[in-house]
């Protein structure tokens, strides 16, 4: 009678594969999951919502009847912003449309973007179009020196992170750029999420 | 020649690479399933969001590019669990807009109840919106179209429905010292919430004037 197969190798072989298997698909994990957390952070960037909510704010700075005043010039010089203030607006009737605007619009600390000498500060931040890549352009190193986060929250700072340099420049000759923070809590109780946003200025 | 290892499979080999075999696929297995429940999740998200950003988008063109000039809101109901919130929209090409939510909504204990739900009634939700129609021939809301909402299914409450996607909450106001309009309507889900729902604000018969002959003037 013939003799069986007497070479014993199914084991070997099987741990072989097994270990192969494991490497490629912990590498496939390591290198896949990270993706999606990045990806639900970036769903509040720039969304539908906040882009048209920045738009407005625009507007607002846009209008002849916005002006700015010797600390908005010393703040945007020496940390790369200014910060957007309803009473920077001549217009009365404009100044409490802003206000409430920016209340609708859910802008984060938006009861302080009329000047009330809280220390809190409106989260809209005015700066020059470019916002990195030299020390002449440097809101985004401002940010990112804020490692305590007590002017930028974190998200926020994600978010400026993300954002590009824009070195190459406006192709509608804007000098200045917005980005701002909003803080959806409406209905109350019900909502309680971050979205951000940032669009050019020409004026 | 030496000769080569000789010893047979024994069965313990063979269960044990059974065993680690069916370690892996049920792994993998689980991980799909995962994968497949989020898949789900996010293409019930997806039709949300892209509803939302079609409608915001429809009004928020017709407010920015030609500007309002006058917005008046009416609510009629509840009545049988039924409210109608009817927006109009005067532009500042003369032209008019009419936005409608009509929501009727069956009253449960498992979601937010509101103001005018009846138990005794089906869901129901409708938006529509579009052009009024002021030719003085034909209806006025021919061109006040239907938003179809994204249809997610049904859940039975004693013999009445109730969607899973629902407008649980409608403010659609203009504040009269300021003169901002203000549209939120809810697209509720019981896995997302209130989180994509639709927020629109306009300032009413405001003229923003920038002819640039100033600078803003920070550098």
């Amino acid at each position: 009678m013939k003799k069986m197969n007497n070479r014993g190798f199914v084991l070997a072989e099987t741990l072989v594969v097994s270990v192969f298997l494991l490497i490629i698909f912990g590498m496939i994990f390591n290198n896949f999951f990270p993706l999606l957390g990045e990806y639900q952070k970036r769903e509040t960037f720039d969304d539908v919502e906040a882009k048209y909510s920045i738009y407005w704010i625009k507007r607002m700075i846009e209008d002849n009847s916005y002006t700015v005043n010797a600390t908005d010039r010393s703040n945007f010089n020496n940390k790369g912003y200014a910060i957007f203030d309803c009473d920077r607006i001549n217009d009365s009737a404009k100044r409490v449309m802003c206000d409430s605007m920016v209340g609708m619009l859910e802008v984060n600390n938006a009861a302080h973007c009329r000047s009330d000498n809280s220390g809190s500060l409106c989260n809209i931040y005015i700066t020059k179009y470019r916002i990195g890549g030299n020390s002449a352009y440097k809101f985004k190193d401002t940010v990112k020196a804020d490692t305590n986060y007590t002017v930028f929250n974190s998200g926020f700072q994600e978010y400026v992170r993300t954002l590009p340099d824009y070195v190459s420049g406006s192709l509608n000759y804007s000098r200045y750029r917005v980005l701002a923070e909003f803080h959806h809590t409406y209905p109350s109780g019900e909502n309680d999420y971050y979205s951000y946003a940032t669009i050019e200025v020409n004026r | 020649m030496k000769k080569l290892n000789n010893k047979g499979i024994t069965i313990i080999e063979v269960i044990f690479c059974f065993v680690m075999i069916s370690i892996i696929t049920v792994s993998l297995y689980a991980i799909i399933s995962s994968f497949n429940a989020k898949r789900i999740q996010e293409k019930v998200k997806e039709e949300i969001i892209t509803y939302r950003n079609m409608l915001t988008k429809d009004m928020e063109d017709d407010f920015i590019k030609t500007g309002l000039t006058s917005a008046t809101v009416s609510v009629s109901g509840p009545s049988n669990g039924t409210t109608v919130y009817t927006l109009n929209c005067t532009l500042k090409d003369g032209s008019k807009r009419r936005l409608i939510v009509s929501r009727t909504l069956n009253d449960t204990t498992d979601r937010a109840v509101v103001a005018g739900a009846t138990a005794n009634v089906n869901d129901s939700f409708s938006i529509r919106y579009g052009k009024v129609n002021q030719t003085g021939s034909g209806d006025e809301n021919k061109d006040v179209v239907e938003y179809p909402l994204p249809d997610f299914g049904n859940v039975d409450n004693n013999g009445k429905t109730w969607k899973l996607l629902s407008i649980n909450k409608v403010d659609i106001g203009v504040d009269d010292t300021s003169r901002v309009l203000r549209v939120y309507i809810s697209l509720y889900h019981p896995e997302f919430g209130y989180r994509y729902s639709i927020n629109i604000a306009s300032p009413v018969n405001y003229n923003f004037i920038n002819d640039k002959t100033t600078t803003l003037g920070l550098y």
